[in-house]
């Protein structure tokens, strides 16, 4: 049996737009930078000193949107936690390893080996909402989110889990940073920001309750995931179409297609052939624009689409000539993939 | 239970410390002969710390499998399609050659962190480093095991650390009963790093004896490396193919201990919640259970809590064993190499014994297996993945009788 739709109920970020806000939509920060830091909120707003102490930036960003959305959702507590992340705290990773080379092998900081495993970032909200329950964490490169929320689909559909608090979280480092454009995944410091190819790293904590059920809090629905891995064009453009069919839709119905372009040729040119070919390119929008890449990019992609559902409009620098958005029987599509291997196809409708 | 809908093992392989492969690793086990050795193969200054190294080098191993000088490669990937190739070739399985949908699920945490801890000045100073930027990553070392292979249709990287490979058979199980694929292969690999090495000693929970699980005189862990595939399809999408059962999974649970992110809590409510919750997926009752491969890492803390969640849960304590003496911690891939040697064990009808034992813990009312034979034949057997941030997950293996 296959997997049933499930729904979104409550969504929160903390990002390089003003964190734990809608600002964005209507009056985005557009940045012209390589590398753009998160704007934290105040954690001691949040997080009580003695908790926040123990905590590198990355988790305390984890545990309050976690907190955020559950409250969105009108939800105590979870009954699974699952997250994607790229790299984990890739920052403490940094911490000890320099500190290996620096000192040798002797005399190292346990912290920031206990925090640098990927799963830090669940096992800190679990530890934060006192949750025994299922708890996971994916770290696939550029599809680490979606891997997440197919997981969480997946539970779903077993029928004894009936909401997951699901998120994706990556930091950006300038050590990092710099690895990445050395493989051109953006520019490098010294070749400095370029308007005509504007890719840029930003960072992502971004966190949802996805639940089995139709709720009053209920945003949209996400109606089927599909997880792909060097597929060709044509059967790229399948899996749409199947993915649509399953759901008993046709590409007429879709309203809206926010893909992964970020202003990088390389990654942008992979467009052309999965998917874009499909549909009017007055439907595709992009979302790397306003939150920057990173491996977890696709969760602010997700929180986005969310909070247009939330809106039932999209913001007007989209330019949709629909004045509605998200009527009964229109779906919108995610697609996205890293280095063209690891792909991802996400359809949700409006409730 | 829909037998149509069993989940089941059609071929799996592994490499540890006791050699290349499931005929080596069972060998080493019945005649009980550990793997645990000094440090050979990793450049680490602790000498003082025995491990479970696979006694092959990255070159070997290279040359193993045809993998050209030119291609970068990082161990946990070379661990990975040795162990990856021994299950597909029993499973009868070329996804390359197959339209049907054959999913990778992987677990790691290490990563290519073998590889970077070594060049990772020159990273940053010349170009001539560049290839091993993309292997840096957990993910990237799954792409480089898929790609060795070609044909996998979805190709996902758990890390959860120790239970990362639990995980992995947890997930394919529920990809399989979702019907979201036709044949999932699942596991882990992870090698020795200088990085983690350095971050369990940080932590004082090495032992730089032989490690003695379960023993009231333990003092820590011997880390090992290896990896392991299971290759799982429902009953029904076996028996189409006509492939042969190799044992069954028969039932799991992930649960979170939610107490601290390297230690365990002193009532072990995680790996209490992980079991009793794989037994009732698995339709059981705690007495079904004949003998617990336990994570059983020889710390003081881990076989503690434990030991103390396995007396809260049975009655009566089934045979247990940790087999970690003999191959080390081997980390994020324990839940799929330890899940080949439980299915080994039910398929021999022999429990593989807990080496270096000697004194009964005080807190614990059982002690390790030392008769390898049981009492009558083995069914089903629980298999333990505890990793730091208390995700703790249990499997249950089962005979094909």
């Amino acid at each position: 049996m296959s997997n049933r739709p499930v729904f979104i109920q409550g969504v929160a970020q903390i990002s390089i737009q003003n964190p734990l806000s809608d600002e964005w939509f209507d009056a985005p920060l557009r940045y012209h930078q390589l590398l753009v830091p998160t704007i934290d909120p105040k954690f001691s707003d949040y997080l009580p000193p003695l908790v926040s102490r123990r905590m590198c930036n990355l988790i305390r960003r984890a545990v309050i949107t976690s907190r955020v959305a559950l409250n969105e959702a009108h939800i105590e507590m979870p009954e699974a936690i699952i997250s994607g992340t790229g790299l984990g705290c890739i920052g403490n990773t940094e911490k000890f390893l320099n500190a290996i080379n620096e000192n040798g092998e002797e005399m190292l900081p346990p912290s920031y080996f206990m925090q640098s495993t990927h799963n830090v970032l669940s096992s800190s909200i679990a530890i934060d909402l006192k949750c025994h329950c299922y708890n996971n964490t994916f770290v696939h490169r550029g599809t680490s989110f979606e891997q997440a929320l197919y997981d969480t689909t997946l539970i779903l559909s077993q029928g004894s889990i009936h909401n997951v608090l699901v998120g994706g979280f990556d930091e950006m480092t300038p050590k990092y940073f710099e690895l990445m454009a050395k493989v051109n995944y953006w520019k490098r410091v010294e070749e400095g920001f370029d308007e005509k190819q504007p890719c840029f790293a930003g960072e992502v904590a971004a966190s949802f309750v996805v639940s089995d059920k139709e709720t009053p809090q209920t945003i949209c629905r996400i109606e089927g995931i599909k997880l792909l891995y060097r597929p060709s064009a044509s059967a790229f453009n399948e899996a749409i179409n199947q993915l649509l069919a399953e759901n008993g839709h046709t590409t007429a119905d879709v309203e809206l297609l926010l893909t992964g372009i970020n202003g990088n040729p390389k990654n942008d040119a992979v467009y052309q052939q999965l998917g874009l070919s499909l549909f009017d390119a007055k439907l595709c929008h992009t979302y790397k624009d306003l939150f920057g890449e990173s491996f977890t990019a696709p969760a602010m992609g997700l929180y986005a689409l969310s909070r247009c559902y939330a809106r039932k409009a999209v913001p007007s620098y989209w330019h949709t000539k629909n004045t509605s958005f998200g009527e009964k029987g229109k779906v919108s599509l995610m697609l996205n993939h890293w280095n063209g291997k690891s792909c991802s196809i996400i359809l949700l409708s409006g409730c | 239970m829909n037998n149509g809908n069993e989940i089941l093992v059609t071929g799996s392989g592994i490499i540890t410390a006791l050699g290349i492969g499931k005929e080596a690793t069972w060998d080493a086990l019945v005649n009980e002969r550990s793997g645990i050795a000094p440090v050979k193969y990793l450049q680490s200054s602790h000498g003082e710390f025995p491990v479970g190294e696979v006694k092959l080098s990255n070159e070997e191993m290279r040359a193993l499998l045809h993998i050209g000088s030119s291609t970068i490669t990082v161990r946990s990937s070379l661990l990975g399609i040795i162990a990856l190739k021994e299950a597909l070739e029993e499973a009868g399985i070329k996804p390359s050659d197959t339209k049907e949908r054959v999913a990778l699920i992987s677990g790691i945490t290490v990563g290519g962190m073998d590889q970077t801890e070594l060049v990772y000045q020159k990273l940053f100073e010349t170009e001539a480093y560049n290839d091993y930027i993309d292997l840096n990553d957990c993910g990237g070392c799954t792409e480089q095991i898929a790609d060795y292979f070609n044909g996998f249709t979805s190709v996902s990287t758990i890390v959860t650390a120790c239970s990362s490979a639990a995980n992995a058979l947890i997930v394919a199980s529920n990809m399989l009963k979702a019907g979201e694929a036709d044949i999932v292969v699942a596991g882990g690999c992870e090698c020795l790093s200088i990085y983690h090495l350095n971050g369990f000693h940080t932590l004082m929970i090495l032992d730089n004896k032989l490690c003695k699980p379960f023993d009231q005189h333990r003092k820590g862990i011997n880390l090992g490396e290896g990896a392991a595939y299971l290759v799982l399809e429902t009953t029904e999408h076996a028996v189409k193919r006509g492939a042969v059962s190799r044992g069954k999974l028969a039932g799991a649970c992930n649960a979170c201990d939610a107490f601290h992110l390297t230690a365990s809590s002193p009532n072990g409510i995680g790996p209490y919640l992980a079991m009793k919750g794989a037994i009732e997926n698995a339709g059981l009752t705690p007495s079904a259970i004949d003998y617990i491969n336990a994570h059983g890492t020889g710390t003081p803390n881990n076989d503690l809590t434990e030991g103390i969640a396995c007396m809260r849960l049975f009655d009566k304590v089934p045979p247990i064993a940790s087999i970690k003496a003999f191959i080390g911690h081997t980390t994020s891939a324990s839940g799929a190499v330890e899940g080949v040697i439980s299915l080994l064990a039910l398929e021999n009808n022999y429990m593989p014994v807990s080496l270096n034992f000697s004194q009964q813990m005080e807190e614990l009312n059982f002690s390790p297996v030392s008769n390898p034979l049981p009492k009558k034949p083995l069914k089903y057997i629980l298999s333990n993945s505890f990793g730091f941030g208390g995700n703790d997950s249990s499997i249950i293996f089962a005979s094909n009788k």
